[in-house]
């Protein structure tokens, strides 16, 4: 255990049986600060295996980033949860494990003889996190969904472009799979939670993850301004005077104006041009109703420079402006690499690619990439034989019955 | 009017935080904890106000007690008003510490040091505390000073250039995305207090706004590096399903999702929109096929969503073993059945702002139920409360820490 005398969760077991990105995400955040995840894959795999990116764009189930990314640090064991053998070796892999996350439709479990009950009986300590599109109660909890019918039902998306000054368009969704990292994130603070209680009391208990609500939970502020006022938010009515996204020389910049001294700073930095010191720009008021042309005066000036020159002219004076990055300039960003934000994942071949660490710096305790993501099936001796200890000749019959 | 605790609850029974936040992003990380039971002491002063407090949403009412925001962000909390620009102030904060687990600020890097309130201070007196920092960029670092909102930190994290229309210019996400940070920290204090469970050991915590975004788009890093192509903005389409998209529906911006994965759920939808004809059009034969037509696709599905209401589109397809659903606004989501069922909302009575509803915890538990929404603490409402019974200070001492402003 040397190596992981400084993780936050050393000898924490977790149980995945999850796909693509939010039950994957959950069990990541847990195996970056040191907890043992074994991941059940159906025999053909995570889709995520599938997915991609691939390196120059050669699909290989063992080489896909999103991958990767979600299941570095995890051990993998196939398991054919269709079959009767298959649910009994799940089952005795819960009742050696802390945490279970899972993201199977409700009762789906249940249909297969594992309900919560059993489970807890025979693991009293057990955590058990589901992460469901609706949760499991309620009138939508069968429902069919995809990541983007659960974001737009969450609210969020009501308010995305937000700021635009069109209603024309429809809302938008988060970056790629954005939504389904919130809903592990919720899962795995969630289930670090149970694990805290578990800890002290000895008792586990059922933690029901909703995609809809781990969503939702952003607009909080919203519910409240709608009692306030009884208004709708949209994304439009988000826009104000005091912010907006105009074009520079190589991209997009976002500037803020939120009050008069705002304002100030950044009319010096452009030289405090005549029409910036008109009345029509004096105040928040006259801002807000000139707003138009002071933004087309704004990308006047932003267009003859670089962000990277904005951006280090503007934040030099206070000015809270921000620039749009791209993947590209992230992964070279001074601040990023100054900090060890990226580390670094192999694939099989050996070779290195860039990921984030993990969303903040502990002091003791931090996340660490210990291994690569398994190839399919990669732990299944093992696991089965080493912690169930069926023997190498039972193993081979699982593996000719389609059980593993 | 003076507070008392809550009863203890859930499962972070007898953490105690020391909480520093204010505006949006902090208070709620700290405010997700409290959902957990852990008994959260928020420190004001009168002498700088949490801007939050005075902004009050609601027309005609006034007070820094009263604002709707302030309460969505410090339900379940308590307030304890203190000077912490005077030595006796932070005196008093470092007794509060003493008996704390956590401490959380998300002031500008240097500030806690500046107030004398650095981890190297807090630690001497509670050689165990869990201390997080929460800021823009992160207390170290070239940009560790850069000044910002919401936008712009998310801007500054990637999510602009991958948000919005390809055809347009890079989206902004408002302030849900502060909230988004507040859950990061609330993760990340979880992870702490298990490890100081096993081990007995604190730490301190620097969370970058920035980087706990950047962590949800990976992956897209990834497909720049392992296709040399740079990952461009796709309003609701996604790689691998069509249809995919939001499309307009009957009523006053009424839009409907629908997304398609399997052929069999191609087949459901073109029967339950009444267009088997669909099936049978060479566009639209398999999954590789209805990516490359998407827009004729998209054009379809959106003649046949608008004489619809978002709900009955999605209750036809629904039906079928389509995923739909509306677009929930703030309005819809009140009023929706299945939140309702849920318990999403709660109905509290707050001693200023009168009967509201607030929004829940976004989990369940099976054993330890999250708190129901306990309403904001009036500005140093529980003062009493902390320097009588939590530090046994004695009342003439009370009062001349009053008197002295120390205790505003």
């Amino acid at each position: 255990m040397g190596a992981e005398a400084h993780a936050a969760l050393p000898g924490v077991r977790v149980l995945e049986y999850g796909q693509l990105v939010a039950a994957p995400y959950a069990s990541k955040l847990l195996a970056d600060l040191g907890a043992d995840v074994i991941k059940v894959e159906d025999p053909d795999g995570d889709p995520a295996r599938k997915h991609g990116p691939f390196p120059d764009d050669r699909p290989d189930p063992e080489y896909s980033g999103l991958f990767m990314y979600l299941n570095a640090n995890k051990s993998s064991v196939t398991l054919n949860m269709g079959s009767v053998e298959g649910r009994r070796l799940f089952t005795e892999l819960a009742a050696r494990s802390d945490v279970l996350i899972e993201d199977t439709p409700p009762s789906q479990l249940a249909s297969w003889g594992l309900d919560f009950a059993m489970l807890k009986g025979r693991n009293p300590r057990l955590v058990i996190v589901s992460i469901t599109p609706f949760g499991q109660t309620g009138p939508y909890a069968h429902y069919k969904a995809h990541a983007l019918t659960t974001f737009h039902a969450g609210g969020e998306g009501m308010l995305l472009p937000n700021g635009a000054d069109y209603m024309t368009r429809p809302p938008v969704s988060l970056p790629g799979f954005a939504h389904d990292y919130d809903c592990g994130l919720a899962a795995a603070l969630a289930g670090l939670a149970a694990l805290y209680h578990a800890r002290a009391t000895g008792h586990g208990q059922h933690v029901d993850i909703s995609k809809q609500e781990a969503g939702m939970a952003f607009t909080r502020q919203e519910i409240s301004d709608f009692v306030a006022t009884g208004e709708v938010s949209n994304r439009a009515n988000a826009l104000s005077y005091h912010r907006g996204v105009v074009p520079c020389k190589d991209g997009y910049v976002t500037v803020h104006f939120i009050n008069d001294k705002e304002w100030q700073v950044f009319a010096e930095m452009m030289g405090n041009p005549a029409w910036a010191k008109s009345d029509k720009f004096k105040d928040v008021a006259s801002r807000q109703e000139n707003a138009v042309e002071m933004m087309r005066g704004v990308a006047a000036w932003t267009l003859q420079y670089t962000k990277l020159d904005i951006y280090s002219r503007a934040q030099a004076i206070h000015s809270p402006t921000g620039i749009h990055l791209t993947p590209e300039e992230l992964l070279t960003s001074p601040q990023y690499v100054a900090r060890g934000f990226f580390v670094d994942v192999t694939d099989p071949s050996g070779r290195a690619w860039r990921v984030p660490r993990g969303p903040c710096e502990f002091s003791e305790t931090p996340f660490a990439v210990r291994r690569p993501a398994p190839r399919l099936g990669e732990h299944n001796h093992e696991v089965l034989c080493g912690q169930l200890g069926a023997s190498p000749e039972e193993l081979t019959g699982l593996r000719q019955t389609g059980v593993v | 009017m003076q507070g008392n605790r809550l009863p203890a609850h859930g499962a972070l029974s007898g953490v105690r935080i020391a909480d520093f936040t204010w505006l949006a992003a902090g208070p709620y990380g700290t405010q997700l904890l409290s959902f957990l039971g852990a008994e959260v002491i928020r420190f004001e002063s009168r002498k700088r106000m949490d801007s939050y407090r005075r902004t009050s949403t609601t027309p005609g009412v006034e007070g820094r007690s009263r604002s709707l925001l302030f309460n969505d962000v410090n339900l379940n909390k308590m307030s304890v008003t203190v000077d912490l620009s005077t030595p006796e102030g932070i005196a008093l904060a470092l007794d509060v510490v003493r008996v704390s687990d956590v401490v959380a600020d998300n002031f500008s890097p240097g500030v806690m040091q500046r107030l004398g309130l650095g981890y190297d201070r807090l630690r001497r007196v509670r050689p165990d505390i869990i201390v997080i920092a929460s800021s823009s960029c992160g207390s170290d670092g070239p940009e560790s000073r850069s000044v910002g909102y919401a936008p712009t930190f998310s801007a500054l994290a990637g999510w602009g250039h991958l948000m919005g229309f390809p055809d347009m210019p890079p989206a902004e996400s408002g302030r849900n995305t502060d909230l988004r940070v507040g859950a990061a920290s609330a993760f990340a204090l979880l992870a702490a207090l298990n490890y100081r469970a096993s081990t007995g050991r604190g730490q301190s915590i620097d969370l970058s706004a920035r980087e706990a975004l950047t962590c949800s788009i990976g992956d897209m890093l990834l497909e720049s590096q392992m296709t040399g192509r740079t990952p461009m903005r796709q309003a609701n389409r996604t790689p691998g399903l069509a249809p995919h998209g939001v499309y307009r529906c009957k009523g006053e911006d009424a839009w409907v999702t629908i997304a398609v994965g399997s052929d069999e759920e191609w087949a459901a939808l073109c029967a339950a929109t009444g267009h088997p004809d669909w099936r049978d059009d060479s566009r639209f034969l398999d999954v590789y096929e209805r990516c490359r037509h998407q827009d004729e696709l998209d054009s379809l599905m959106a003649e046949w969503t608008l004489p619809h209401t978002p709900a009955e589109a999605s209750d036809l397809l629904q039906k079928a073993g389509v995923a739909a659903m509306p677009c929930l606004s703030n309005r819809d989501l009140l009023q929706d059945r299945h939140l309702r069922f849920r318990g999403s909302f709660s109905d509290i009575e707050h001693s200023q702002l009168g009967p509201i509803t607030v929004m829940g915890a976004p989990w369940k538990f099976s054993d330890t139920p999250v708190r129901t929404p306990a309403p904001s603490p009036l500005v140093g409402q529980h003062t009493g409360w902390a320097l009588a019974d939590l530090l046994g200070r004695r009342p003439e001492e009370i009062a001349r820490l009053t008197e002295a402003n120390i205790l505003y």
